[in-house]
């Protein structure tokens, strides 16, 4: 009897193989490469821990790439949750086989349905199966959690993000010593976000690294998921295209779509930039210029958008073909603008987007109601309109040191730009808010500092630990409106640290001695004679004019500034001062380079001693260090402890949508 | 701080090269196998970056000066600061009113570049070119309107330095550090 059972099943098996069909891995079958949302299950085949998370009714697409066998195609796929088939409405699926990044087998498919949401608190498992061409199925499967809200607390009706980008505890620390001084030990006052009640420490990793950037970095805040370097709302995916990738529904289109809440976006820098565009465009390429200000204004239906400030006017103007036309300073192009596939726009409601250079968007904010304003003087005048939109800059704004010097009158750098009034982040925040407040369901409001993190990767302490005065200045005007409005919630963070930089000491040389070294060259001159550590650094104190900023940061036994993920460097301490006096002269001869005072021809090419980096390139990297939150406010009890830049999602949408019980700090 | 200065004798050596490019009288006197500019540099107009647009900036796009559109085309004449850059494209320099450090890696197109920067295009054989601090003074032919660039930006203002010009200010150059 044994005997023919075992006959029976070596001939089953020989036929198996004859036909190519058995679950035996020599033999082929179609695979599932990647399955969205993430997750560790699918991954590893572990359940933990647990990588996609989402708030009950968060919208968010399901994707999958299936490689079919050689010869064939994938025919059709289905997604299931908790073993149930996801019903989809028409158009709100796709299965795209070309545009396809390099290097995947012929056939390879991309499948997606798109918005899907769940109302239920708790893990789900998510499976998609995929048909070949000869029948084969190809079936994988992940995990995902939708975190519940507990009801019946006061919500937080107002939500503003003040982000330091690049703002570790070094930088807080550096601004506190410069902005306050200290005596025998004690501060003499606190940084604004110093007296925020409750402080955590933020976990920064992106998706695919320790170390994060801008578009993660603010992302991951915003809608509770990891996201690769370089990516903003949304999760990777196999297609060359970078706006079609699957989406993550940002706090702002949540809070917009269920409350009616407006989105508030101010930034020092280019408004396209990551940290700005991360609060409501879906991209997989942080540097898409073109569409990303265009989905700003073409998704505001979404997003709720209602101030959007900072710089960057050269994506808003338009961009004709034709020369000597287009010399307005556009810098639209075909290449990063976005035309969105019809899934994405059935099912999330999207502006289909157009490759559209010609484009006035300035006009086209106008006719969508918004005021414009190009400058302070502008921004003043505008009183409290609906909806603002303020682009003060070319590109990035000035730093607070060059606004700061046009207005004390010791400056001309604003005017070489051509923008000699532009406003401070504090009178940006005061005017948004008042602007957001017209909004009785209330706003979600992102406030950025953008160049505390672009002078730190140049290690220029002087102009990073300014950006950080004036970013605390911003803090304050939100913890005033907070007083007034306390139904509103605080949070002070960053996305990630900048630069490694930390407090060494300070200078036992005098500013005087410090600039009788430049060119000294040398470690023995400008190193060991100079950094006082331990006790010789004692405390740097640091006159503050009227206008709220140090009348020099040149001061005598200066505060000293080293930098652990520093490129190299030629080290002065001295603050790298830009020329008083235009270079609009006409060069003469062999006449020395004495245009202007002071020798700083020598003085910008920074005669330090040599600093070895511990990276290579120019620039400061990124750190992976966890980074201080410090919150205010309706909800603030919960941002204590060590926490996910991701969790930030959960504790804001628990305030906004459940509401806070039993905090003391409450009113 | 953050540059790489050369020593004061580079230095003194950039200006005299600066100037030979632009004075015959000195052509020659610092480096043998310099030849003498061309008889064409002679005919170049100074331009300041002050007098590209109406400044300051009005509410909407830069405005191109008469004095901007008419030089088109024609040979100019333009003192600025290398902007220094990590990844800069190939046989292209910018040249701006102020000297500034660019953060390619993580700031892209949202970058500190002046609406004056001059894309300046040479001829260097497909390499890059080595940064190089203080004032320069470069000649070539001017190009207004908006075009295209290598790394991704769009140009309003160009200039274009012959083989020999190329050539002159290259050779002037030190070389990046071989370890970056």
């Amino acid at each position: 009897m044994p005997n023919r059972i075992y006959a029976r099943k070596s001939l089953t098996l020989m036929i198996a193989a004859a036909l190519g069909t058995t679950a035996c891995a020599s033999f082929a079958a179609p695979t599932v490469s990647r399955l969205t949302p993430p997750s560790e299950l699918f991954a590893s085949g572990n359940a933990a821990p647990v990588i996609a998370r989402f708030l009950p009714g968060q919208r968010f697409d399901l994707q999958a790439t299936i490689r079919p066998d050689a010869g064939t195609t994938i025919t059709g796929f289905q997604f299931a949750i908790d073993g149930k088939v996801v019903s989809a409405a028409p158009g709100t699926t796709s299965m795209v086989a070309t545009g396809l990044v390099s290097g995947l087998p012929a056939g390879t498919a991309v499948v997606s349905q798109r918005a899907y949401s769940s109302k239920r608190p708790g893990m789900h498992t998510l499976t998609v199966t995929a048909t070949q061409s000869d029948g084969q199925i190809a079936s994988a499967t992940g995990n995902f959690e939708v975190v519940g809200i507990a009801e019946g607390g006061r919500v937080a009706k107002n939500i503003i993000i003040l982000l330091g980008d690049g703002m570790g505890a070094t930088q807080r620390t550096a601004a506190r010593i410069m902005a306050k001084g200290y005596a025998q030990g004690k501060a003499k006052g606190l940084l604004a976000m110093d007296t925020f009640p409750y402080t955590g420490m933020v976990m920064t990793a992106s998706l695919n690294s320790i170390v994060t950037d801008s578009a993660p970095g603010m992302a991951n805040y915003v809608n509770g998921n990891k996201a690769n370097n370089n990516q903003e709302g949304v999760f990777p995916d196999d297609t060359a295209d970078a706006f079609d990738n699957p989406r993550v529904e940002y706090l702002s289109e949540y809070l917009h779509r269920i409350q009616g809440k407006s989105l508030g976006i101010v930034t020092t820098a280019d408004v396209f930039d990551a940290t700005p565009a991360a609060n409501a465009v879906h991209t997989a390429n942080r540097g898409n210029g073109t569409g990303i200000v265009d989905q700003y204004l073409d998704d505001r239906g979404l997003t709720g958008l209602t101030v959007l400030m900072g710089g960057g006017r050269k994506w808003f103007l338009a961009n004709p073909t034709a020369v000597p036309q287009g010399a307005n300073g556009s810098a639209r192009k075909a290449s990063s603008d976005y035309v969105l596939p019809g899934d994405i726009v059935a099912a999330w409601g999207a502006a289909p987007g157009a490759k559209d250079v010609g484009r006035d968007v300035i006009g086209d904010f106008q006719a969508a109601g918004f005021s414009y304003a190009a400058d302070k003087a502008d921004m003043d005048a505008a009183g409290v309109p609906d909806k603002l939109l303020g682009l003060f800059s070319y590109s990035n704004m000035n730093v607070a040191l060059d606004k700061i010097g046009k207005r004390r009158g010791t400056s001309t750098v604003v005017d070489d730009y051509g923008f000699p009034d532009q406003p401070m982040l504090d009178e940006m925040t005061d005017k948004a808010l008042q602007v957001l407040a017209k909004n009785p369901k209330g706003f979600v409001a992102m406030i950025e500092g953008a160049s505390i993190d672009k002078q730190a990767h140049l290690m220029d302490s002087d102009r990073w630990i300014e950006e950080t005065m004036e970013f605390d200045r911003a803090v304050q005007v939100a913890k005033d409106f907070a007083s007034k409005h306390p139904d509103t919630l605080v949070i002070v963070t960053a996305d990630h640290e900048c630069a490694g930089a930390t407090i060494i000491g300070a200078s036992t040389k005098t500013n005087a001695d410090l600039q009788a070294l430049l060119g000294n060259g040398t470690t023995a001159g400008q190193r060991d004679a100079v950094v006082g550590t331990y006790d010789a650094a004692k405390f740097p104190n640091y006159t503050i004019s009227a206008d709220g900023y140090p009348v020099t940061t040149d001061i005598d036994h200066k505060m000293l500034i080293g930098y652990g993920a520093n490129a190299d460097r030629y080290e002065t301490w001295v603050a790298n001062e830009q020329p008083t006096q235009d270079t609009q002269q006409p060069f003469a001869g062999t006449a020395p380079l004495n245009t202007y005072p002071a020798d700083p021809g020598v003085r910008n090419s920074a005669t330090g001693f040599h600093v070895t980096g511990q990276i290579g390139g120019d620039q400061a990297a990124h750190s992976a260090s966890d980074i201080p939150l410090s919150a205010y406010g309706r909800g603030a009890s919960f941002f204590t402890g060590v926490m996910d830049n991701t969790d930030v999602f959960f504790k804001m949408g628990q305030a906004a949508i459940g509401g806070v019980r039993h905090d003391s700090n409450d009113d | 701080m953050h540059a790489f200065p050369p020593p004061r004798a580079k230095l003194i050596r950039l200006l005299l090269i600066a100037s030979a490019l632009s004075c015959p009288c000195l052509a020659g006197a610092h480096d043998a196998g310099q030849q003498a500019p061309s008889a064409s540099t002679q005919d170049a107009t100074d331009l300041k970056f002050r007098d590209f647009f109406k400044m300051p900036v009005g509410p909407r796009g830069l405005q191109p000066t008469e004095k901007l559109l008419g030089l088109n085309g024609k040979r100019v004449r333009i003192l600025g600061y290398m902007a220094k850059q990590e990844q800069p494209a190939a046989g292209t320099l910018l040249l701006t009113p102020l000297p500034l450090t660019m953060g390619d890696a993580d700031e892209g197109l949202a970058d500190d570049l002046p609406a004056t920067a001059v894309f300046v295009h040479l001829e260097s054989g497909g390499r890059s070119v080595p940064y190089v601090p203080g004032l320069i003074k470069l000649s070539g032919v001017l190009s207004v309107g908006g075009q295209d660039e290598a790394d991704g930006r769009v140009s309003t203002v160009r200039l274009t330095m012959d083989a020999a010009a190329s050539d002159a200010f290259l050779r002037s150059l030190p070389q990046r550090q071989a370890s970056k």
